[in-house]
């Protein structure tokens, strides 16, 4: 609160930049990765052999090289975490302008959003891979069920102080509809802290699908991601523990470097 | 209190008694909601109890046992009744009742589960205090940024880190928390919980440090801090006579609203470390494809977290009362 008048009015500070330059390059890294000639899916030696001039990072429980697998494993995940993050986003904006209005049947769905928010998400994805199966359909039905109901209760509480605002009753009085008016007149006033609130649900989107990899759910079903590396490697962590730690400090790389940046953003917008 | 006490002790009563309708209403519709997920996938119970063995004839007979052929409200309505009777159905790999099945992973998950909550209470509270005392200095950036990037980093991952530095480099606990092979108790072996609760406990007193925080830091600018502070009294009298008992509500609120996040992150601990309690048994539940077993897992689930939202509204909602008054 003190220091906030001499940070000025600059939109990032320098700790900001240094977090997005560090976020967007291993973002980079991740979908760049995917492009090397080698996908790390042949078996080039003895199982978890250490680090070695051929394979720097060793091998895993199969003999592939982990460092192959490391730079494809990432691909798919983010890009499956992002297109889930941007369905739930469309479902949660909608549903938080649906319980903004008054009336009985916004109250309920309020209280559902609520209650949907209060079930551990892990359990949100067991139930829902039983049901449907693993697979990218599957994540994008869990990440909606788990981060719509986030970014509803968000929007809900953005929207309200705004429906409340002279411009708003303005265009209401002029005759435009509700839709009309919450699409032109509030939506734009909404984007900067949607978009951080979205990007933590994007963070957590990866930690999720992650996570089901982790648990052997292969949510991609190539059996290749970082979550599923760190599963299989945990069992060779005293012969190489690096085809179970490389996955690790990547996927933290992302999370840390993400949270701490939307963090900053999300308190310097005042909210 | 007021002149109309005899209301307001009426009004009580009610007040209660519709929270309690509205918790088994939220816990019903939740686990009905759980209900249909697992009924979603096509191929019902029967085909999958039956396997390779499954005909025509013998898929019908089970599906009439089962009352697979009934509409799903219905079934769901048997499920509660069977439940409310301790019957939650059969484990398809043993044929043994669910409920046993249940007993022992459940029991040793309450008490690494009641464990780790009190460590997160005292440590995420203590932490709290410390970052929201020195407020915006580098000692409060230090530690809320840690305790920041330990929520942001996925519960695997974090013990995964545990596992590498205490397990395979120092070798002071097991990486994997094996039951002893006699009595299969785990009291006597209780190594095998340290891992698993640090785990735990780390996380959640992490994410307990900011609300804490946030509380410390608007008391400590409250006028009453403040004065007692101006009068000469000693810092530690301030903090202990006149801070603490304004957060004690607010820091309960907050610990029971950490409770359901607590719990997503037991069930991911425990499978890391193969620890033999409710998480792992509810993955395993999803790998080896046992409905009875999950569904009555994730009720249990469920009623705890709902439970742990409905003490955690309960306690907001007291406050804001008195705030009012």
């Amino acid at each position: 609160m003190r220091s906030k008048h001499s940070v000025s009015e600059k939109l990032l500070s320098w700790p900001d930049f240094v977090l997005l330059v560090f976020f967007v390059a291993f973002l980079a890294l991740a979908l760049a990765g995917s492009l090397s000639p080698t996908d790390g899916t042949s078996t080039v030696g003895a199982a978890f052999m250490p680090p070695s001039a051929e394979h720097p990072l060793g091998t895993d429980g199969l003999g592939r090289d982990v460092l192959a697998r490391l730079m494809h494993g990432g691909a798919h995940l983010i890009a499956v975490a992002a297109v889930s993050t941007a369905v739930a986003a469309a479902v949660g904006v909608a549903l938080g302008f649906a319980v903004s209005a008054k009336g009985r049947f916004a109250d309920v769905l309020s209280y559902l959003l609520d209650l949907l928010l209060v079930i551990p998400s892990i359990l949100v994805v067991m139930v829902l891979v039983f049901g449907l199966g693993s697979g990218v359909g599957t994540m994008i039905v869990v990440t909606t069920a788990v981060s719509a109901p986030y970014i509803a209760r968000y929007t809900r509480s953005l929207v309200r102080p705004v429906a409340a605002s002279p411009y708003v009753t303005a265009a209401r009085l002029s005759g435009d509809s509700a839709a009309k008016t919450a699409v032109r007149e509030v939506l734009p006033n909404l984007a900067v802290p949607l978009a951080t609130t979205v990007g933590m649900r994007f963070i957590n989107s990866v930690y999720l699908v992650a996570t089901a990899a982790f648990l052997g759910f292969d949510p991609l079903g190539t059996g290749s991601d970082w979550g599923t590396m760190i599963q299989t490697g945990v069992t060779g962590i005293s012969l190489n523990p690096w085809a179970a730690l490389a996955p690790t400090i990547a996927i933290a790389c992302i999370t840390i470097s993400g949270n701490l940046l939307l963090d900053r953003i999300g308190k310097r917008s005042n909210l | 209190m007021s002149p109309n006490a005899n209301r307001t002790g009426g009004h009580r009563a009610l007040r209660i008694l519709s929270r309690i309708l509205l918790f088994a209403i939220s816990l019903i519709f939740t686990c009905l909601l759980v209900f249909l997920a697992l009924e979603a996938l096509p191929g019902d119970a029967a085909t999958q109890r039956l396997g390779l063995q499954a005909t025509p004839e013998r898929v019908a007979e089970l599906t009439q046992q089962y009352g697979l052929d009934k509409p799903v409200l219905y079934r769901f309505v048997l499920w509660c009744a069977h439940a409310l009777q301790g019957d939650f159905g059969t484990v398809l790999a043993s044929g043994l009742p669910v409920a046993d099945a249940m007993v022992g992973p459940l029991a040793r998950t309450g008490v690494i589960f009641a464990i780790s909550l009190v460590l997160v209470i005292v440590v995420g509270t203590a932490g709290g205090i410390f970052a929201g005392l020195h407020g915006g200095k580098a000692a409060d950036k230090i530690v809320s940024t840690l305790a920041l990037a330990v929520v942001g980093t996925p519960e695997f991952v974090v013990g995964f880190f545990l596992i590498l530095v205490f397990a395979t480099q120092l070798g002071w606990f097991p990486a994997v928390s094996l039951l002893p092979v006699g009595s299969g108790s785990m009291f006597d072996k209780p190594i095998i919980m340290v891992l698993p609760i640090v785990a735990i406990s780390l996380i959640g007193a992490c994410t307990l440090v900011r609300p804490v925080r946030a509380v410390v830091e608007r008391e400590n600018q409250t006028l009453h801090v403040e004065s007692a502070r101006l009068s000469g009294l000693p810092e530690r009298r301030v903090i202990v006579k006149n801070l603490l008992p304004g957060i004690i509500a607010p820091v309960a609120q907050s610990a029971a609203s950490v409770v359901p996040y607590l719990i997503g992150g037991t069930v991911i601990i425990e499978s890391l470390f193969s620890f033999p309690g409710l998480g792992t048994l509810l993955v395993n539940a999803v790998l080896n494809r046992e409905p009875d077993l999950l569904m009555a897992c994730s009720a249990v689930v469920i009623a705890v977290s709902l439970a742990a939202f409905w003490i955690a509204d309960g306690l907001g909602r007291g406050r804001s009362r008195e705030i009012e008054a």
